[in-house]
This record gives structure tokens, sequence and C-alpha cells, in this order.
């Protein structure tokens, strides 16, 4: 660093093209500071204390009502249900203590002090480099600083990973920008190297993206680092936002939300749905308490940190749960800005949103078995205990749906009741609807909307978390036995055999629960339940069905352009096969 | 789709069908059943007294042994009965007893049974009018059980209808319906019906089959649904390989 000069607060705007960075947010703009607001508006109510304690008085009213000897049933469903509803009841009310603690800042005073003094106006005035804000450099402590973007990909699709890289190089502030392509495809080292980032390609293929980061990292040696997706599009204040949380020492890395840019099937949705709850309240509550963790993309690293740990964790398949824990445990901070920087694609089929799923749950019952974050032996604090065993306990509310399908069940077949027959239906509604009616409401008053299709995902998931909590038990690695490949379309019905199975039992159900109780004055709990979960199986069967179909008609088109390709390679076609193949 | 697929999908679906199915005839099976809310086994009680007061000299009984009609049951001292015997009011030989000259009366066995309860022991003086002994008849041990049901269920009840009944040491006897009598609790019917069992009468006074033991009674309801068939079908299968 040459100069000592006090840098000025304010860059003159960029000369001649006024549009040319209407997206930057230069220091002091007051639209900026109300956008990083937004995403978690509603954490900062009042309003939102009230009903978190109606809420909470419901969960326990209804927790009450579940535990009184006198409504005692059967004992077969009474726990079944008893398992499932404490499950459900333990975690939401973990959430909501979570998202009351949501309406927190991380921005102090040194953040936005850093902030201001993070270019150096001279320098870019001096360098005439005005109208390319990729060239301006950063400054922490008034010390440059380098930072490196590693965009990992692995057999992506090429356009895909062109927007990325092509918007990864326009990002604001000097850095580099690193392809490493775990997919060794040559079209993306020629991409790379049109696009003006740089290319990384590794001999072995070991630790996945994990390993993949620590084998970039031994060639680049920036002081911080980035992890992009390969279809996470950054924006261009991806650094200015991030960069100057770092001015504190201890903080090793800061993360921004996953936010999605399809949300046009009806699995997007409800996975988008439910990961907006996530990034926008739940991530930030977790803040508070240091224990936000990374998620793998959009997220900025301090080297120092992932060297202190000896690299990014490569033994799970959630290795971003996992480099967090060990930064917590070495005292490291953590930071979580609830504001959106780069926009990705959330799972559009149940093929990937199985995948998906299948990974992340598998992480956290890993962290439950092998790492229990309550166990004495780790160096954390008594919230981020609390707060990774939650994390680690999540996916359990997603095997609870599969106890609470097989309770009505019971009670057609075998007359087994959950509860005693004596409660009147009024009353067992007024309960359940004091716990999950506020629930919803919840949902409404923090996210504007609820979707069905967030219920519908949650009914059906099950067997993916009863197989995520089973491989995490056996410690078998190998995932997921048929992978959609990059191109080849995988038909839904390939990860959905339980649910078909249940759908087909669940309706076979229902038929006899009518015979049952034809005739019958009153209508039937039992019945109406089984009747409810059938059309919610259904539904998921339907779009699966929509989805087969689409992945068969392009398997079919793929197979037919192969054909033609060869036939065209091999010489004249003949009629008749072009009749033949199209069949 | 991948023939692994398919496969797993067709012995998924075909396993599951073959639960339901097998679930259906269980929920069948307990349709055309209704089970006891209560159930005892009873018996019809003699009681064996004396018309006189006086003191008793001998017993031959103990409770729990079998007495067969004009078994003698315990021999009495009687004042007042030896002065009525010599102004002739009384004769010698009743059905119930009989008379010596010193005014000893042997009190006999009015029925064949089973000694349930004695009261008094030798040396012990009773009152005229008591009884001193209780006796189960035999042939008379049947079920009492008490039945909660629906009225539709209720016409499906008849009399020689089998039950199954079971002990409390989960032995299974057979039986069928001797009568019935309802009463009607918050609109369903609280049917009382009387059981017969053979086996019962044999081993009464055995073991558990004693008037009092709690038993559970499950009697066949006449089955006249789409069910029947299949039901007997399945039921004689299930006897055919021996289950």
């Amino acid at each position: 660093m040459t100069t000592l000069d006090p840098r000025a607060p304010e860059l003159p705007p960029p000369a001649g093209s006024p549009s040319a960075t209407p997206t930057t947010t230069i220091q002091g703009d007051p639209r900026a500071a109300a956008r990083r607001r937004d995403a978690n508006a509603a954490a900062h109510s009042p309003s939102l204390m009230l009903i978190m304690l109606l809420a909470t008085l419901g969960a326990v009213a209804y927790a009450v009502f579940l535990l009184n000897p006198d409504h005692r049933g059967d004992w077969l469903p009474y726990s079944l249900v008893l398992v499932a509803e404490s499950v459900l009841l333990m975690l939401a009310l973990l959430a909501m203590w979570t998202v009351l603690s949501s309406g927190y800042d991380p921005r102090d005073f040194p953040y936005h002090q850093a902030r201001e003094r993070l270019f150096d106006a001279p320098e870019i005035l001096r360098d005439g480099a005005t109208d390319e804000p990729t060239r301006w450099r950063m400054f922490l402590h008034d010390r440059p600083v380098t930072v490196d973007i590693f965009i990992t990909t692995c057999g992506e699709d090429v356009d895909t990973i062109a927007r990325t890289v092509r918007a990864a190089v326009a990002v604001h502030g000097e850095h580099r920008t690193w392809v490493l392509d775990d997919g060794r495809d040559d079209e993306v080292r020629d991409l790379a190297a049109t696009l003006g980032a740089r290319y990384i390609r590794r001999l072995s293929s070991g630790g996945q993206k994990a390993g993949n980061v620590n084998h970039a990292l031994s060639i680049a040696k920036g002081d911080y680092f980035v992890i992009l997706d390969a279809d996470f599009v950054p924006r261009t204040d991806l650094l200015t936002e991030t960069v100057p949380f770092f001015v504190r020492d201890e903080v090793a890395f800061v993360q921004s939300p996953q936010t999605y840019g399809n949300m046009n099937s009806l699995i997007s949705r409800g996975a988008g749905y439910m990961q907006a709850v996530f990034y926008r309240f739940v991530q930030p509550g977790r803040n508070r308490f240091n224990a936000a963790f990374c998620v793998g993309t959009n997220v900025v690293f301090r080297r120092e940190a992932i060297d202190d740990i000896g690299g990014m964790c490569t033994d799970s398949k959630s290795e971003d749960v996992w480099t967090s824990i060990h930064l917590h445990e070495r005292e490291w901070r953590s930071i979580y800005i609830p504001q959106t920087l780069a926009v990705g694609d959330t799972p559009e089929t149940i093929v990937s949103y199985a995948k998906q799923q299948l990974r992340w749950a598998t992480g956290g019952f890993e962290i439950l078995l092998q790492h229990n974050p309550l166990s004495p032996r780790r160096n954390l604090t008594v919230d981020q205990r609390l707060q990774y065993f939650v994390t680690s306990t999540h996916y359990l509310s997603g095997i609870a749906p599969l106890l609470l399908l097989l309770v009505p069940p019971l009670t057609i077949y075998l007359d087994l009741t959950p509860m005693q027959l004596d409660v009147s239906v009024g009353t067992w509604a007024l309960y359940y609807l004091g716990f999950y009616g506020l629930q919803i409401t919840l949902a409404f008053f923090t996210l504007g909307s609820f979707r069905w299709e967030v219920l519908l995902l949650a009914a059906v998931s099950w067997p993916i978390y009863v197989k995520a909590f089973w491989n995490a038990l056996t410690g078998k690695q190998q995932a997921w036995s048929v992978t959609g490949r990059a191109g080849g379309a995988t038909s839904p019905f390939e990860v959905i055999v339980p649910q078909t199975l249940c759908f087909v039992f669940l309706a076979v159900t229902s038929a006899v629960g009518f015979w049952k109780h034809w005739g019958d004055p009153v209508p039937n709990l039992s019945l109406a339940w089984n009747l409810t979960n059938t059309i919610i199986l259904g539904g998921f069967l339907v779009t699966a069905a929509k989805e087969h179909r689409e992945a068969m008609g392009a398997r079919r088109s793929a197979r037919r352009a192969h054909r033609r390709h060869a036939r065209r390679a091999a010489g004249p076609p003949a009629r008749t096969v072009t009749v033949g193949g199209a069949a | 789709m991948t023939w692994t697929t398919r496969i797993k999908l067709a012995v998924g679906v075909v396993l599951v069908l073959a639960l339901c199915a097998t679930l259906t005839l269980v929920l069948n099976r307990r349709e055309s059943q209704a089970t006891s809310a209560q159930a005892t086994i009873v018996a019809e009680e003699v009681a064996v007294g004396t018309d006189y007061a006086g003191t008793i000299v001998e017993s031959y009984v103990e409770p729990g042994d079998t007495v067969d009609e004009g078994d003698p049951v315990f021999t009495m001292r009687s004042l007042l009965l030896a002065h009525d015997l010599s102004i002739g009011v009384v004769s010698r030989k009743a059905t119930t007893y009989e008379v010596t000259d010193a005014g000893e009366m042997t009190v006999v066995a009015p029925s064949d049974g089973t000694v349930a309860e004695i009261s008094s022991t030798p040396g012990g003086f009773v009152q005229a009018g008591d009884v001193i002994a209780r006796l189960h008849r035999e042939g008379s041990t049947t079920v009492d059980a008490k039945l909660l049901l629906d009225p539709a269920d209720f016409a499906r009840i008849a009399p020689g209808a089998p039950v199954s009944i079971t002990m409390p040491d989960q032995r299974e006897v057979p039986g069928e319906v001797e009568s019935i009598s309802v009463a009607n609790t918050r609109n369903r019917a609280e049917a009382t019906v009387v059981i017969d069992s053979a086996t019962l009468e044999q081993q009464a006074g055995d073991g558990l089959v004693l008037p009092g033991t709690p038993v559970v009674a499950s009697v066949e309801l006449h089955d006249e649904g789409a069910m029947a068939d299949v039901d007997l079908a399945f039921q004689r299968f299930l006897q055919r390989i021996g289950l």
C-alpha cells in the first residue's frame, strides 16, 4: 500500500454512464439499506411476538391434551401419535424460538466503517477505472485484500455454467474467478478462457465438492474465497456486501441465502417455500447465537479459518455443515445476512428433489449420530449446542408423517384408536387447530402466504428421510443408485416406489373403510383422515406421472436424435427405418 | 423406468394387496363377532338346611366335593325333633333327610352337584331355617355375558349361535347361545346372553371353572354380508392347513 491518504467516503459517479451500475450499492444509498432489511421484515414486527405467544400457547395446550391420561387410547396408535407429535411440537417450539431471535442485524459499526473504506477512490480515479468496478481493489484495515471466486462444476449444462461465470467475472471489486471443473469437460475449459476466468481440473475426484475446493485452495492463494455452485448467478454486490464483515478478525465466513429463480413447478414451489422459511427466519435467528451454518454456496470464507481446521471437511456428503461445526468449535464466528446476493435453481423434478433432500437429511442425521452437539466433548456454547441439535434433528420431522399415516388404517382395520372414544371430534379439532392452525397463521404472517405444496411435499417425503436415517446409521456413503445424468432424464418412479405402494395401501384402506362404515349416521374421523392422506399421495403421484411422461418424452426424442445422427453418419437413410424409428 | 423398478413395484403391489386382504378378513372376523363387555361363569345354587334347631353331630362333605342325589351331607341332633317324633308329627323318612329314633337327623343332597360352601362345623348350633351348606347343581353351569351392541348387530344374534368362551388361562371353550334378554343403554342394545357349554359342564368345579370366574365370550353374529362366503372359505382353508 502506497498511499496513506484518507479515502473519500463517496465515489464519484461513473462518468458518462449513469446506468452502468444501477444495482451496485454505492455507499450511502438509502434504498440499498431498505432493500437489505426487506427479506425478513416481519421479524421486526411486534405483532410477530403476539402470534408467537399464541402459537406457543396452542402448542402447549395440544401437548397437554395428548398427554392427558384420560384421553389415552390403545397403546400402539397412541404411541405412534405421541412420538410423531412430540417431534413436531418440539421442533415447532424450537423453531419459533429461533424465528423470534431473527430480528437481528449483524451489521455493526465496524462493518459500516469498513464498508465506507472498502475502495480507494483516489486510486480508482488515478487508474481511470471509475467505469470498471471489477478493477476496484478492496481494502480491509487499509490493506489490500485478494479474493478468489470458485465456481464448482460437475457436469452441469454449459449454458448454465457460462451464465454463472459471466456474472462472477462481473462482480464488483477486484477478484479472480476460477472454474473448478470436476466434470472434466473441454468445452467448459474453453468457455472459462473466453470469459476471462481461470480453469482448474484435478486428476482425482475424491471428497466431491469439498475435495474440489481443497484442491483449488492449493493453487489459488487469496485471503478470501467465495464458493458458488454452477447454477448460482451472483449479483454484482456479492463482495461489497460481504467482505466488510471480515474487518473483525474472528469472522470465518459470511453466508448469504440461496434464492431461487425457478419457482414454476409444484416441486420447486414446495421446496423453495420451505427454503424461504429457513433463509429468511431460521438462519438470521441462528446468526444471533453465532450458529448460522454454511450451506455450501453463496458463501465467502476467510482462508485462514479454513486452514485452521485443515481444509474443508471431506468426510461427509454435507461438507458445509460439518465445516461450520468444526469452525464453531475452534471459536470462529459466522455471519449470515438475509440478503440475496446470488440467484440459483431449486430442484424442479422429484428425482432432483429427492437427491437433494437425501443429501441434506443424511448430513443432519450424521451430525446427530456421529458428532452429537450436546456431548460435553464439543467445544460449543449452549446456544450453539441447541441450534446444532435442532439442525441435526430437523429431518426427524420428515419421518413423523409416516407414523401419522399408519394411524387411520389401524383404526379402520383393527379398531385401535389413538384417543379415548369419549373424546368428541369437536374437542379434538379445537386442540388440533390450536396447534396446526396457529402454525399456518404464523406462516401467513411471516411469509405472506401459505402454500399447500409444502404440506404435500412434507406428507410424502418420508421415504427419503427414513433412507437418510438408515444411511447415517449404517454409515452407508453410496447415496442414490439412480442419478439423473446430465441430459438423460430419469423417471420419478425410480425413486418413489414406497410412496406408490403407500398410495395403493391407503386407497384400498379407504375403500374398506367405506364398506365398514356404510350407513353409519355420523361420518368417521379416521376414514376422513385416511381419505385426505390418500388424496394427498394421489396428487403427488399425478405430479410424478406428469414428470414421468415428460422424462420419457425427452428420452425418446434424445434417442431419436441420436439414431438420426448415427444414420446420417452411416449413409443414406432407408425410408422404412424412419417409420420404425418413430414408433 | 428400469425393469428392476417395475419388478419392485409389481411385487410391492401384490404384497400390499395381500396385506390389505388379510387385514380385511381380520376386520370381517371381528365384525361378525360380538365380544362381551363382561362375562361370568354362573351355576344354579341349591341351599341345604334344616327345619329344626339343633347341634351338628357330623359333617360328611367338604367344599369342592362332588355329591350325588341322596348322599348324606351332615347329621344333626335336635331335642325338638325327638319330641315331634315321639308325638308323631313327623315321619321318619322324607326326601331330604332321614331320622333315627334318637332324634338324629341326616340331611342328604337334594340333587347331584358340587359342594360350594359349608357354613357350620360339627358341634355348632343351628337355628331352624338356617342354610348349612350350598351346592352347585350339576348340569347348571352356564356363562352370563353382557354385550354392548349396535341395534343392527343385535338383530344378528340368534339362539343357538356358536360362542367361543376364553378362560382366564386363554383356553378356549366352545358354547352356544341359549337365551337372550336386552335393555337399552344410550341407544345401544345391552344384551345379556346365557351361554350353554357342554365342555364347561363336564369340567365344572375343576380348576378355573367355578361360578364367578370372569371369562370373555365372543358371540358369532349371523353373517349374510358379501364377505360371508369368502370368510368361510378362508376359515376352511386355515382348518385344512392345520391352523
